[in-house]
């Protein structure tokens, strides 16, 4: 019944007959794990291809929602997270698999007369897939993709005459903006994809034409005589190693999610890293200065394409035996290994940039954050805006650029210290500490701001109930000390003689009254040479009319949120020697990428 | 032969199985992407009692005015938007009652317009024509205007605007 039906529909559209063209096609020198690279490198690319589709039904290309429908995407859709990782790492594989591809084609000459247009065509293929991650990596609209690409057009602009044309026609204008998103998708997802299939049909008619090119030891002859044909065996073959890529895929899309940095800012510098596989090139940037910088941007990619372009035309003998052709194949390998070192130099270099490390930090903490309050709608502002004007995020970035070259925090400490580490700042830890230890390094020892004397007689029972109190004066009402208990306390240890507690008095220590709430704070972050604060011999700037009034709101927020911040370095024990500072900032950060 | 048979055999079925295997791991998240958010509302707008204006601004001679309902914070996928207009109703006295009725024609769903010369509503899709009560006078639609809750707090008429399934003889919530 079933055959018969489809004896009917052969018999009207011929499908068995191209089946067939199919799965006779003769297999030179038999089947082979050796030709599984090519197939399962469209494999991949289907699986961009239809991952692609899926994410391009959700994702937004303008610089107002094109983060905010990313995170949409990985909160809202079941596996849309999985989704997103997946398109991402079958990028990577498919660079993987094509690089392979290209490394066997140099190895066996499979390049050589008369293959010279399924090399070429191959090459133009690996190009194409190196623009597909170039335009894929600016959608997400994060900081990283929006300061690679800073990078990427500067690369692309510095080229002489066409620079500013070529850099205006791919953003679509000026600079980044909603125009490069449209033109980066549309490039993405409809021109990349449509040159890239009719490349790879070019390459499949070709490659048909010629045959596969067996191993360098097997003389044309004896390909020949071993040829199969392509159903069943190397069908099975090209399967399984698809089906192990697609798994593998799938492995590390489970553990290794997309990363999702804050929302691009132009305001807010970020040092940016390229995708792994072209650190090389990124690395290669650092080497050449002046005019000579051309080379690394331009010159040397170029060259390196070129040789291999001219391949079939430099090793003509059609002797495929690698002792035959050492002088080709040493450049090859000498190109392949100069990549490598450029690679892990590259890779080392970052794992011992203190600024880097310190910037991996506070992204992470950023893109949380404005993940955290994109969960309640983006503004139509845009998710830049919503999150330059997120108090936490804001105020942690004024809080680097203005307080961190004074003060330590969470292990991060200035060149040189000069101001009260804030790590767990106002928590009852850090109270703690000021009353054992005021003038330690970590604390006012590095002011100019002396003369409180530590409570070292004091014992743990009456230090916990001042700590109380002191935590407690930021409420709303403040407890007076008669009502805390305290004043046994206070007149022992002599603490009102300088400190004013029930009103904004300046005696010769700050005035506590709302000691740690945030008028409190604010009025620090203001002025902290104010009489009733620190008085004299403050040298902590005066922030009022330095900053703005929102940087300086936010600056507070953030400093008021230290005290709930458990990730790292809580205060310790004054027993216990400080922690050693992880990393040192330097003074700016250079942007980089490639 | 018979081995060749076999192996031959067992070469198609682990093509075939690799293909089918690998497709379906893909195809899963993918299918899901195409199917979301199927049981969520992705579109966010009205809920409860949203103000109009004051109950004072209703003729007392039973004649209509048409208001328009804001919603204060609507959402739209991954957007919160400002607040905004989302409809308008009808509001007219019934009596010492306020009644609302929404401007959606239940026939297929385009605005109706208040024609004060003749005293009636019409939708100017399909020329459906209702009385002030919101009855149908002639024309296709299968059911009168749609009376919608309202309420006065404060001085100010507040109406629950909710959405009906348009076609049908019986108000279905849509």
């Amino acid at each position: 019944m079933i055959k018969r039906l489809l004896d009917e529909v052969d018999l009207r559209v011929g499908y068995r007959t191209f089946l067939r063209g199919a799965a006779d096609a003769p297999v030179r020198g038999g089947a082979s794990w050796a030709y599984v690279l090519g197939t399962t490198t469209v494999v991949l690319f289907l699986v961009l291809l239809v991952t692609g589709i899926a994410l391009a039904i959700f994702y937004s290309p303008s610089s107002t929602d094109a983060w905010a429908s990313i995170v949409y995407i990985e909160r809202e859709i079941p596996l849309g997270a999985l989704l997103r990782a997946i398109h991402l790492h079958a990028h990577s594989a498919l660079v993987i698999t094509a690089f392979l591809h290209l490394v066997r084609v140099v190895l066996w000459g499979a390049y050589k007369a008369p293959r010279e247009a399924t090399h070429i065509t191959g090459l133009i293929l690996l190009v194409l897939i190196t623009v597909f991650s170039l335009t894929g990596y600016l959608l997400p609209f994060d900081q990283n993709a929006f300061w690679a690409t800073k990078v990427r057009m500067g690369i692309v602009g510095g080229a002489p005459v066409v620079g500013e044309l070529q850099t205006r026609i791919l953003l679509g204008g000026n600079d980044i903006g909603n125009l490069s998103l449209t033109r980066f998708y549309a490039l993405h997802t409809m021109v990349l994809p449509l040159m890239f299939m009719a490349l790879v049909a070019l390459h499949l008619v070709f490659f048909r034409r010629h045959g596969a090119t067996p191993r360098p030891k097997t003389s044309d002859a004896d390909a020949e005589r071993a040829t199969e044909r392509y159903w069943p065996k190397q069908a099975a073959f090209d399967g399984v190693a698809a089906l192990i890529v697609i798994v593998l895929v799938l492995a590390v899309s489970s553990h290794h999610p997309a990363p999702l940095e804050a929302p691009a800012d132009p305001a807010a510098a970020y040092i940016a890293r390229p995708e792994w596989y072209f650190l090389f090139l990124f690395q290669l940037l650092k080497y050449f200065h002046g005019a000579l910088d051309v080379v690394g941007k331009v010159v040397a990619p170029t060259v390196a394409m070129l040789f291999l372009a001219a391949l079939p035309f430099l090793d003509r003998a059609p002797v495929r035996r690698l002792a035959a052709r050492r002088g080709v194949l040493g450049v090859f390998a000498v190109g392949l290994l100069g990549m490598a070192v450029l690679a892990s130099l590259a890779v080392r270099a970052d794992a011992r940039d203190p600024a880097l490390a310190q910037q991996r930090v506070r992204a992470e903490r950023e893109a949380t954050r404005a993940k955290l309050i994109a969960k309640d709608g983006v503004p139509v502002e845009g998710a830049t805006f919503m999150a330059a004007n997120d108090p936490l995020i804001r105020g942690e970035r004024v809080f680097w650029a203005e307080c961190a070259s004074c003060h330590p925090l969470e292990g991060v400490e200035p060149r040189k210290v000069k101001a009260p580490d804030l790590t767990s700042y106002r928590s009852k830890a850090w109270l703690r500490q000021v009353l054992r230890d005021p003038d330690s390094r970590r604390l006012f020892g590095a002011t100019k701001v002396h003369g409180m004397k530590p409570l070292t007689e004091a014992s743990e029972a009456e230090l916990a109930r001042l700590v109380e109190y002191l935590h407690a004066l930021r409420g709303t009402p403040a407890p007076t000390a008669h009502a805390a208990g305290v004043e046994a306390l206070l007149e022992k240890f002599e603490c009102a003689k300088c400190h004013d507690f029930e009103d904004d008095y300046g005696l010769d220590g700050p005035a506590l009254l709302d000691y740690g709430a945030e008028r409190w704070v604010r009025n620090v972050v203001e002025n902290a040479g104010a009489d009733h604060l620190y008085g004299k011999p403050n040298t902590m700037p005066k922030f009022m009319g330095r900053l703005s009034g929102r940087d300086i709101t936010a600056v507070v927020a953030f400093l008021m949120s230290l005290e709930d911040r458990s990730a790292v370095g809580l205060w310790p024990n004054v027993d216990e020697p400080a922690p050693t500072p992880r990393v040192v900032p330097t003074s700016t950060a250079a942007e980089s990428g490639g | 032969m018979a081995d060749a048979h076999d192996r031959r055999t067992f070469l198609k079925l682990v093509g075939g199985a690799s293909c089918a295997a690998g497709a379906a791991m893909i195809g899963v998240p993918v299918a899901t992407a195409f199917l979301s958010p199927l049981g969520k509302d992705s579109v966010i707008g009205a809920s409860g009692f949203l103000p109009t204006i004051s109950a004072d601004a209703i003729p007392a001679d039973g004649s209509p005015v048409s208001v328009a309902i804001v919603v204060p914070r609507p959402r739209d996928a991954w957007s919160a938007l400002p607040p905004t207009e989302v409809g308008t109703v009808f509001l007219r006295r019934e009596q010492e009652r306020i009644i609302a009725m929404s401007t959606i024609c239940p026939h297929l769903g385009c605005k109706v317009d208040e024609d004060a010369a003749n005293k009636r509503f019409r939708c100017p899709c399909h020329d459906s024509d209702f009385d002030l009560a919101g009855a149908v006078l002639t024309g296709p639609s299968p059911r009168g205007l749609d009376r919608l809750e309202t309420r006065v707090v404060d001085g100010i008429v507040e109406v629950e605007y909710v959405r009906f399934k348009t076609g049908t003889p019986n108000k279905v919530l849509a």
